[in-house]
């Protein structure tokens, strides 16, 4: 089956076949030079990142008649500087008005069928951080994150660029930059989770982390579930008091203040370990906020 | 055969040497959220800028993922991931405090600091010996500021804690992979 972002590419590559199919067509009829500006300016304006056909195809297009002066003003006349900018202006008119109006991209569909990978990719990748915690799984671990690093290429970062769509953009970078906190934070989980705590510790915490990882693998699926604009079976759980019952657990296994701690690496670790478990919430809840 | 062998490992201690350099930029850029406090107002384009950084290290890191094929490449492999998880775990410091005024107490300490880790990083992809003792002077500063001013200015002072112990990670890794290095040179 094809998915979102090989129909986009598809779509896109439909389009420049389209367009250059009639540059060449009209080129015979319409051009002044003879030669090839026209077809070449058609192509060059719809490279252009997804979303931002129009605005990053004008500004090609400024780039393109710039570099054409410049370059025709020294070694040509007048006349066939007149000829190659007109070429060049109608085969970027040509590019940009298809590039806009003909199968334009879906940016929206685009943008949460690419992040839905990534965030089944994140709950995976959490459980195995929980059991490496608890059961110094490591090949599991390495293997999650391999395989989420391999889908984090595919982020889309188009959102980031100029032009794209204004009343988008606001909420998908928000959303993108969410996701870039939730996968630091899962690798920052990962390097203290590879430390080996004293046993009688962990054990402490152990039943409240195996419940919470249960919750955050289902958070995690439930906002791709919201994505895929399907309707949720059952609400989203929130885990705070997950959190707050590893906390209270901790420090009922360790009633030392502050000062203490950074004598015990053990205890500043699992502290550590605590936070990122917080701002993993607190990014998560933001996340379903914003799809909400 | 031979010839074969060197220019594999050859390759290998090329991407190895990238993807060094791809960590000491993302560390810099991050560094600056201390440093250079005038982030905020610049936020979606700093974002952007730790995008491209992030997808050129992880492109880096997946390309080397594929050559690599002994046990020697593969720790290698290994600490350069660690050191990037070491990098995520420390800079979470971004997100804790939220007056970003503390910073310009350790305004010093943090630049020396975004300069060291840099430097070792690049002397890692260099293999030129690395400057270890430095790092460890700057980590000890650092720490003199953290006991002297932070530790009662702070509101959540923990955070430096973290922030610190991190550090000595960063350090300890860094140190293992110059011996690994130093071992196959």
């Amino acid at each position: 089956m094809i998915n979102r972002l090989n129909q986009s590419i598809i779509r896109r590559g439909i389009r420049i076949l389209l367009a250059l199919g009639l540059a060449f067509i009209i080129n015979p009829y319409l051009s002044k030079t003879y030669s090839y500006w026209l077809p070449i300016s058609t192509l060059f304006v719809m490279m252009t990142a997804t979303g931002s056909a129009l605005y990053q195809g004008i500004l090609r297009y400024l780039l393109l008649v710039s570099v054409v002066a410049v370059g025709s003003f020294f070694v040509s006349s007048l006349s066939e500087l007149n000829a190659r900018l007109y070429d060049v202006t109608l085969g970027a008119l040509l590019g940009i008005v298809i590039n806009v109006t003909i199968l334009p991209d879906r940016v929206d569909s685009v943008f949460r069928h690419v992040l839905i990978p990534i965030l089944e990719a994140y709950a995976v990748y959490f459980s195995a951080i929980i059991a490496l915690l608890l059961q110094r799984d490591f090949a599991r671990a390495e293997k999650a994150k391999t395989s989420l690093e391999e889908k984090l290429t595919t982020l889309p970062g188009w959102v980031f660029e100029r032009g794209f769509d204004n009343a988008l953009q606001k909420g998908h970078r928000y959303f993108l930059i969410k996701m870039g906190e939730t996968s630091e934070l899962l690798f920052a989980m990962h390097h203290l989770a590879r430390y080996s705590f004293d046993p009688h510790l962990l054990l402490k915490v152990r039943k409240s982390l195996i419940h919470l990882e249960r919750k955050v693998r289902r958070f995690f699926i439930a906002l791709t579930t919201v994505l895929q604009l399907k309707k949720l079976n059952v609400g989203i759980d929130d885990f705070s008091d997950d959190i707050r019952k590893i906390e209270k657990n901790f420090k009922k296994a360790v009633p030392l203040k502050l000062e203490m701690m950074d004598v015990e690496k053990d205890y500043v670790y699992l502290i550590e370990l605590i936070y990122d478990l917080k701002d993993l919430h607190d990014a998560m809840m933001k996340m379903a906020m914003a799809v909400r | 055969m031979i010839r074969l062998k060197t220019l594999h490992d050859y390759r290998i201690k090329k991407l190895f040497a990238t993807c060094l350099r791809a960590l000491a930029k993302l560390q810099v850029t991050l560094f600056d959220f201390y440093i250079k406090r005038h982030w905020m107002a610049r936020y979606p384009a700093y974002e952007k800028k730790l995008y491209h950084q992030r997808m050129t290290l992880l492109h880096r890191l997946q390309h080397l993922r594929r050559v690599t094929n002994n046990k020697k490449d593969k720790k290698i492999m290994n600490g350069i991931e660690h050191l990037h998880e070491i990098i995520c775990s420390l800079h979470q410091l971004r997100f804790r405090v939220s007056d970003y005024s503390i910073f310009e107490i350790c305004d010093r300490e943090m630049t020396a600091l975004q300069k060291t880790t840099r430097l070792v990083l690049l002397q890692l992809s260099k293999t030129s010996s690395m400057q270890t003792a430095v790092v460890l002077e700057k980590i000890h500063a650092f720490e003199a500021i953290y006991h002297r001013a932070l530790h009662v200015v702070a509101p959540d002072p923990i955070v430096f804690l973290f922030f610190i112990q991190n550090l000595y990670a960063f350090y300890d890794e860094t140190l293992e992979l110059s011996m690994i290095h130093d071992k196959s040179t």
